[in-house]
């Protein structure tokens, strides 16, 4: 009777974990709770509770979670490109429409923001121009979806955006189509992820990272004062305000160079999988805008240079992750997980 | 610092349990307990934790699965990926070890420090 009660109790405790991970393990947590509890005992021990509700944020957080669902490196890297590149784009959406915001208030040249009134007393044709710009913002709520576990609907909000941004932007002008690329393969990503309550552990470190650039961009001056067309669309703004922080001589490019190293060394990665995902995130992000360089002088600062130094900054961390595990170094503790059984 | 270390702790207690045989999750409770003379007391939430951690890494496996008393149990394998990184841990708390004796003894450390049984 007693053992009833405290059974209900701990499955009641259980749904402090995420739903896909109760759903692979629930059981078996309960059965080793059963198993420890002493005879007579009616509510879960204090001690249990306070660690059962640490495993509940680790695994929401991704901190500790699916062991035993991952079965490949593939599958750690789809889900890392997954999560990274939400992460960038829902960064990149954030500070676009806030700069949009702010852009407006300062300079009441900028007629294209939404903020403008008149976009909306020039129809619906002038909205649609203005829609690519703001679609990014969304990917902050396909961001919160995946923390709250919610994958479904998040695969179908990235698909709707990427297919509205894809549409909207068709004929459009080539900047716009850094983000679409980018969408379409997070958005792909994001449909191959398998086991929901998959690793999380690259959020918090990018929402950190995100928080740090985005009171960067709030708090440095020269961003007022770039100008208000359509490329001072982020990521090129933020580059543009990370450059403006190490202007001291050519000293920017180097600093851009060392955020990339340490945005992947917040990351604390085990096996080369990481960095790899994050390098190619970077290059979908900024790779057309590299390419496109020789065609768009008109950007501020003119050339490149920052930017080649980030990417060439993750992928030279994402080869000497590589390069360290062939070698040995990590490889024995990250090995290659096989197959386990979920 | 304490946390990291002693999770550290756990994790080596962890994989030692195993080291004989698979184990089931309260099986691994048990057994760290006793090679830990009852000091490591580990809770259900830090157990999958570690093993969810160390099935990602690769240096645990699920072994087989079996219902008994209608629950479900599954039991753990050490890899010898697993087996690996234990020893080498192994043999680097063996040289610490050795390395601080070594310096207490130069120190002249009383006999009763240097035999051990002490809090660790």
């Amino acid at each position: 009777m007693s053992g009833e009660r405290l059974e209900r109790r701990y499955r009641r405790l259980l749904r402090i974990l995420p739903k896909s991970y109760r759903e692979a393990r629930g059981e078996e947590l309960l059965s080793t709770l059963m198993d420890g509890s002493e005879e007579g005992r009616t509510r879960p021990e204090l001690r249990e509770v306070l660690s059962l509700a640490r495993l509940g944020v680790r695994a929401r957080l991704g901190r500790a979670a699916d062991g035993a669902l991952v079965t490949t490196r593939t599958g750690e890297m789809v889900r890392t490109v997954a999560l990274t590149g939400t992460t960038l784009l829902a960064f990149v959406g954030l500070t676009q429409l806030a700069l949009i915001v702010a852009n407006a208030r300062s300079n009441p040249a900028i007629t294209w923001t939404w903020s403008d009134p008149s976009v909306f007393t020039l129809g619906p044709r002038h909205r649609l121009d203005i829609l690519p710009y703001e679609i990014p913002a969304c990917w902050s709520a396909v961001l919160g979806l995946i923390t709250l576990g919610w994958w479904r609907t998040a695969r179908i909000l990235a698909l709707t955006m990427f297919l509205a941004s894809a549409y909207l932007t068709d004929g459009m002008e080539l900047a716009l189509h850094e983000e679409t690329v980018l969408a379409g393969i997070v958005t792909a990503a994001l449909f191959a992820v398998r086991g929901a309550h998959a690793r999380r552990a690259l959020v918090p470190g990018l929402l950190a990272t995100a928080v740090v650039l985005g009171l960067g961009a709030v708090v440095y001056e020269g961003q007022k004062t770039l100008p208000s067309s359509p490329e001072s669309r982020l990521p090129i703004r933020m580059f543009e305000v990370l450059q403006g922080w190490g202007q001291t001589e050519n000293r920017h490019a180097m600093v851009l160079a060392a955020l990339a190293m340490a945005a992947v060394g917040v990351l604390g990665y085990r096996s080369s999988v990481r960095p790899v995902a994050l390098a190619v995130v970077a290059v979908a992000a900024i790779g057309p805008d590299l390419i496109l360089a020789s065609q768009r002088p008109y950007y501020v600062g003119g050339d490149r240079i920052p930017l080649a130094f980030f990417a060439g900054g993750l992928v030279l961390v994402a080869a000497l992750a590589a390069l360290k595990e062939r070698l040995g170094g990590r490889s024995a503790r990250s090995g290659t997980p096989g197959a386990v059984a979920g | 610092m304490s946390s990291s270390s002693s999770r550290t702790e756990q994790t080596f207690q962890i994989l030692t349990a195993l080291v004989d045989g698979p184990l089931h999750g309260y099986g691994i409770i048990q057994e760290v307990a006793r090679l830990s003379d009852g000091r490591t007391s580990l809770r259900v939430g830090t157990l999958y934790g570690a093993l969810d951690r160390l099935s990602g890494e690769g240096l645990l496996v699920l072994d087989r699965e079996e219902t008994v008393s209608g629950r479900l149990r599954r039991y753990y394998r050490l890899t010898d990926v697993g087996a690996q990184v234990l020893a080498d841990d192994a043999e680097r708390l063996v040289r610490q070890a050795s390395v601080a004796l070594e310096r207490l003894k130069k120190r002249g450390a009383p006999r009763a420090a240097l035999g051990g049984g002490g809090t660790a």
